[in-house]
């Protein structure tokens, strides 16, 4: 019995110290001053995070290797700065939490700069700007965003980006599937176990133009969007060195001329 | 800086109770589902007739090498493309018990493995039937034996049913990423849920230990041993 006891207190002990230690880690962490720009050029290589399954800014390929539209920006930031890319796969929500914990340089994944987000990360000047549109099937009855706003509709979306506000103001009376992934929340609407589909208006661009008129877009934009590279809070000068590639990338014309190549039609302006 | 506050999870708590309503009554009936499904697998895996052995094998050797993911992918994704609309939560349910009525069934089989032939052969010389020989002198038996095993697996659909957010079901774990990206207080959302995970899981294990002492108390084997 005595022996019982002690092996508990020290199963206690133990996981008071293990979480003791967690939660220094943990301080440490965040105390840390970062300069991450000598820790990049010391490692070698930039950690980028970004999300898969959203075609065309960044999905898997069949052999493994990230691809799209924020990989390729990726890969010529990596270049510039003379290192290897590293890529952090993470979920829509994860965007933030890699940069917040550190485990990520940069966040490219279609990252939309909002006011709330800014509070905790930072972001550079825009690269694209987007707005967001539904899109249903061809045969679906449904004509405009007015007409979704039943709620015998389902409209899918990614959990934790900028869908679920805009589809609380726009289609309120509607039922609200959230996916973890972009991919899942079209493959909702593919299989049609949802009705329409709200997402970033390129991408639902894009996907229309490959559906072979499959899907159809409806008319009317609902939100205006900065797709911009995400940072770490607090590194004013690996801000700096970020912004300053990205003004470059934009004004040189390669920022268009890599859309066009992937997207397939001409980049919108960046206003 | 990134200052550590539980403090910030406190306006989404309104969101939490439906949350923990859905995740137990997800695991509770997945846990009562795949019994039924474990038992009949069981009866089928042990089976006089070639044809059910063979069934019950097939069922047991695919779902319980095919990950819980692909499960409920298949049937909410899956079976719409055939025209059968099954909301995210019958989903999550149907794939539940299918995976770990696979387990269940090998959970039971070796309980049942554990009865001598001689049992039987004893109680058919006293004209019991079987569906008598059962009730009587095989389960509450095989009940006792499996009786560990079968709050891993009550466990292990409480933790599986996390899977469910990824279809759409409003669960802690949907819960706990509407928090994080709503907040942007991750680290505290994923250790609020886990504490509710941890808590659930002990909650549904209590449940078993009294419901099992209960039943055990009234078995006419408990008074053998």
């Amino acid at each position: 019995m005595k022996l019982t006891l002690n092996r508990r207190a020290l199963a206690a002990v133990a996981v008071y110290v293990l979480i003791g230690g967690l939660a220094t880690q943990v301080a440490r962490a965040q105390s840390t001053p970062s300069n991450i720009m000598a820790e990049v050029a010391k490692r070698g290589t930039i950690r980028i995070a970004t999300i898969v399954g959203n075609p065309p800014y960044s999905s898997v390929s069949p052999s493994g290797e990230p691809q799209g539209y924020d990989v390729e920006i990726g890969k010529l930031i990596a270049a510039a700065l003379k290192v290897k890319p590293e890529w952090v796969i993470a979920d829509t929500p994860g965007r933030i939490t890699t940069l917040q914990t550190h485990r990520a340089d940069i966040t490219l994944a279609n990252f939309t700069n909002t006011i709330e987000r800014s509070t905790v990360i930072a972001f550079t000047r825009p690269y694209l700007i987007v707005g967001s549109t539904f899109m249903v099937k061809k045969e679906s009855p449904v004509q405009s965003a007015e007409q979704l706003n039943d709620a015998k509709y389902k409209v899918s979306g990614p959990r934790g980006g900028t869908f679920e506000p805009i589809a609380a103001n726009t289609v309120p009376k509607a039922q609200v599937l959230r996916f973890d992934t972009v991919q899942d929340a079209l493959l909702a609407l593919k299989s049609g176990q949802a009705d329409a589909n709200l997402g970033d208006s390129l991408q639902i661009a894009a996907t229309v133009a490959a559906s072979n008129g499959a899907m159809r877009a409806l008319p009317g934009n609902w939100s205006y969007e900065e797709i911009a590279v995400g940072l770490p809070a607090g590194d004013a000068d690996w801000f700096r060195i970020m912004d300053a590639w990205v003004r470059q990338f934009n004004g040189s014309g390669d920022n268009a001329r890599l859309f066009k190549k992937i997207f397939g039609f001409d980049m919108p302006p960046l206003q | 800086m990134y200052q550590f506050s539980l403090s910030a999870t406190t306006s989404y708590m309104d969101l939490l109770p439906w949350a923990v309503v859905t995740t137990l009554w997800l695991s509770v009936m997945s846990i009562v589902a795949s019994l039924f499904v474990g038992l009949a697998g069981a009866l089928f895996r042990t089976s006089e007739w070639r044809v059910l052995r063979f069934v019950g094998a097939t069922y047991v050797e695919v779902l319980r090498n095919i990950p819980l993911l692909v499960v409920i992918y298949l049937v909410y994704f899956g079976l719409a493309q055939f025209g059968l609309r099954i909301t995210g939560f019958y989903s999550a349910l149907i794939a539940l018990t299918l995976n770990a009525g696979a387990f269940m069934t090998e959970v039971i089989r070796g309980g049942l493995a554990a009865i001598g032939k001689g049992q039987f052969e004893a109680a058919r010389s006293q004209a019991m039937t079987a569906p008598q020989i059962y009730r009587y002198i095989v389960l509450p038996q095989v009940f006792q034996i499996i009786y560990a095993p079968f709050g891993n697996l009550c466990i292990g659909i409480v933790l599986g049913s996390a899977l469910a957010s990824i279809v759409g079901v409003e669960d802690v774990t949907s819960w706990m990423h509407t928090v994080g990206s709503n907040s942007f207080r991750y680290l505290e959302a994923f250790l609020m849920a886990g504490g509710i995970y941890l808590v659930l899981a002990q909650t549904i294990n209590l449940l078993r230990i009294g419901t099992g002492r209960w039943l055990l108390s009234h078995s006419p084997a408990a008074t053998r041993q």
